[in-house]
């Protein structure tokens, strides 16, 4: 046990993936700190620990290759005669070598994960880590350490290292493509696909953990087995492998029935909500936000004050805005709260739905000059204005000349006048039956 | 003509050749039966050149190390040379298997993505030597393929390899090809501690 442990510590101080562990732990730090905040979004603890375990899997793709490299390391340098000597059984020696390089693999990703941690304990306003996007990612590592190895002890060449990380890498990114159970085969199959992956209003389906590690244990042990075996074919290693490919098999099988949807679905409504608080201001109308979303409220929060002030206390205008968790997350409701979405287009988002309750996506002329009228009030970017432009007027980006002439002209008014002609006709501009000559 | 072969057979370039086909076998493949997949269409233009650009690096490693440099003839004609044949050779291979899909539009894109890779890991293998050399390209596809699902429209411009194919981008895929091939050219891959044996 004492020379197995002086082994293993040998081959940790000299492993040649010592090299890759800053250049690993800076690759995942960068994709996932990149990837945080999608369209000005802010830092949610689901999106940072999901992004954390799917760059772990990315480092994986690169310590496969490692993997290959290492089990090449006494045919380089011409040792294998030697080794053979060599009093200790081969298979100590193979788990020695893939020990010692794995590793520095999981120390980068560990230590990324300290960091991201670090980076959403400072800016997430509300939910709790989940390590279990890490673990899964961790478990990938060692995982892919393992099958870069076999490839290595099967393939041995100056390729092996190259073909090894980007074969792994293909299998995993095509294996997470298919849209059957064998998806949830992949480490990938973490991420929430789809369309508001990261809804906060309601419970995020759980990992089903425990198969997962046990079938990416079973993927780890078997590659090792055979990579023993391809070298000498001895019972208790055919043994070892048996039981791994049957702990691989059940792990398969366990993952793929415990996965509660299918993760290019993402279907909250009817799925249970969870409580909570919201955050708010008080401007013209209260303002709420979800308390994930608090750290925009400032800034978010203060556009919208802009946005309606001119329609606060008007019939048919709003009396609260507020993020609402989907179907109801867009729109004007009957009872005058007004639905807000937080993030990079905010301000078009809730002009639009102001000046707008039909059911069709384009604008009137009149409705288009009246929403770019109060995003004009906030200050509105260029690709704000290109957004509302864009969904407007069903593609085209060009306001038209009698559009920009009526705009000028609402604008040029005193804000009595403004406030006394929206009061008389918003819900008519609402529904549509205002024409662009009918604006002052 | 002698002094060729021993060259091209010391960095083992006819096997990485016979690896390019098979990349293009393998491209032309899965066109054939999932070509209409956006999903698998935009993997594979990642996958498979980068297999291509990671042998091509690969055989910037020479096998006799520093002993190699007192050669009288000018290294940087053999390794151009070879660099330059495998080059063509995956481009012109990419370019023509994906010319039989359905949607052949990709055709560049699968052939710029190689040699922009490529390229990349010429420059890597300055570095980290050419055995090392598909680590830097395979990072940078998965950042980027990774950037594109969290960015939607909004993709920065360092991630050209997901985007599919414009002036833009094959002016940064060749500028990468371009400094790499000078550097290969010029320098030959990073010599390791033990010669660079295979």
């Amino acid at each position: 046990m004492t020379a197995a442990l002086r082994l293993l510590r040998i081959e940790v101080l000299r492993s040649a993936a010592l090299w890759s562990m800053l250049p690993l732990a800076a690759l995942v730090a960068w994709g996932t700190t990149a990837t945080m905040h999608p369209d000005g979004a802010p830092t949610l603890w689901s999106r940072s620990c999901i992004q954390l375990g799917m760059l772990c899997v990315v480092a994986a793709f690169i310590m496969s290759g490692v993997g290959a490299w290492a089990a090449g390391r006494d045919r380089r340098r011409q040792m294998v005669d030697l080794l053979v000597t060599m009093p200790s059984p081969l298979a100590l020696r193979d788990l020695t070598l893939w020990a010692g390089t794995a590793v520095w693999g999981l120390i980068g990703c560990l230590l990324t994960g300290a960091y991201v941690f670090a980076v959403a304990q400072r800016e997430a306003t509300w939910g709790g880590p989940a390590p279990s996007p890490l673990v899964i990612g961790l478990c990938s590592v060692l995982a892919s350490t393992a099958v870069g190895y076999l490839g290595g002890v099967l393939v041995p060449g100056r390729f092996a290292a190259s073909l090894a990380a980007v074969g792994f890498a293909a299998a995993v990114l095509l294996v997470g493509t298919r849209s059957s159970a064998i998806a949830y085969l992949s480490p990938l199959a973490m991420d929430p696909r789809g369309s508001e992956p990261y809804d906060v209003f309601y419970r995020a389906p759980t990992l089903p953990l425990a198969p997962v590690c046990l079938w990416l244990a079973g993927v780890t042990a078997s590659a090792l087995a055979l990579a023993v075996l391809w070298r000498r074919r001895t019972l208790p290693v055919l043994g070892v492998l048996a039981c791994a490919l049957c702990v691989a098999t059940s792990g398969a099988i366990a993952t793929m029935q415990d996965f509660e949807h299918p993760p290019w679905e993402r279907i909250y409504p009817g799925q249970p909500l969870v409580a909570y608080q919201p955050a708010c201001i008080e401007r013209a109308i209260p303002i709420c936000v979800h308390p994930a979303y608090a750290a925009t409220l400032k800034t978010d929060g203060e556009r919208i004050a802009q946005v309606v002030e001119p329609l606060a206390g008007i019939p048919g205008g709003p009396v609260r805005a507020e993020q609402l968790p989907s179907p109801e997350r867009h729109g004007l409701r009957a009872d005058g709260t007004l639905a807000i979405v937080p993030g990079a287009f905010v301000v078009p988002r809730a002009a639009y739905v102001l000046v707008h309750a039909g059911v069709s996506q384009s604008l009137t002329p009149a409705q288009l000059a009246i929403a770019l009228w109060l995003m004009d009030r906030t200050g509105a970017s260029a690709s704000e204005t290109q957004w509302m432009l864009v969904v407007a007027q069903a593609g085209t980006t060009v306001v038209d000349e009698p559009i920009d002439a009526a705009l000028a002209r609402f604008a040029a008014l005193a804000p009595d006048a403004q406030r006394a002609w929206l009061c008389a006709h918003f819900q008519e501009l609402r529904a549509g039956q205002i024409e662009l000559d009918d604006l002052p | 003509m002698r002094l060729w072969l021993l060259f091209l057979r010391s960095r083992r370039a006819f096997p990485a050749a016979a690896g390019l086909l098979l990349c293009a076998a393998l491209c032309w493949a899965i066109g054939s039966q999932w070509g209409e997949h956006g999903d698998i269409v935009l993997l594979t233009s990642l996958i498979v050149p980068l297999a291509a650009a990671a042998m091509i690096g690969a055989t910037t490693t020479s096998p006799f190390g520093e002993l190699e440099l007192t050669l009288s003839r000018p290294l940087g004609t053999f390794r151009l040379g070879e660099l330059a044949g495998l080059l063509s050779l995956a481009a012109a291979a990419l370019f023509g298997a994906v010319a039989t899909w359905e949607d052949a539009a990709h055709s560049w894109q699968f052939a710029r993505n190689a040699l922009g890779l490529c390229g990349l890991g010429l420059l890597s293998a300055q570095v980290v030597g050419g055995r090392w050399a598909w680590a830097a390209p395979l990072g940078f596809c998965m950042l980027a393929l990774f950037q594109r699902g969290a960015a939607g429209d909004a993709m920065p411009r360092w991630a050209w390899v997901v985007e599919p194919a414009s002036r833009a981008t094959s002016f940064i895929a060749l500028g990468l090809l371009a400094a790499g091939l000078l550097a290969a050219g010029g320098f030959g891959g990073r010599v390791v501690e033990d010669g660079g044996k295979a």
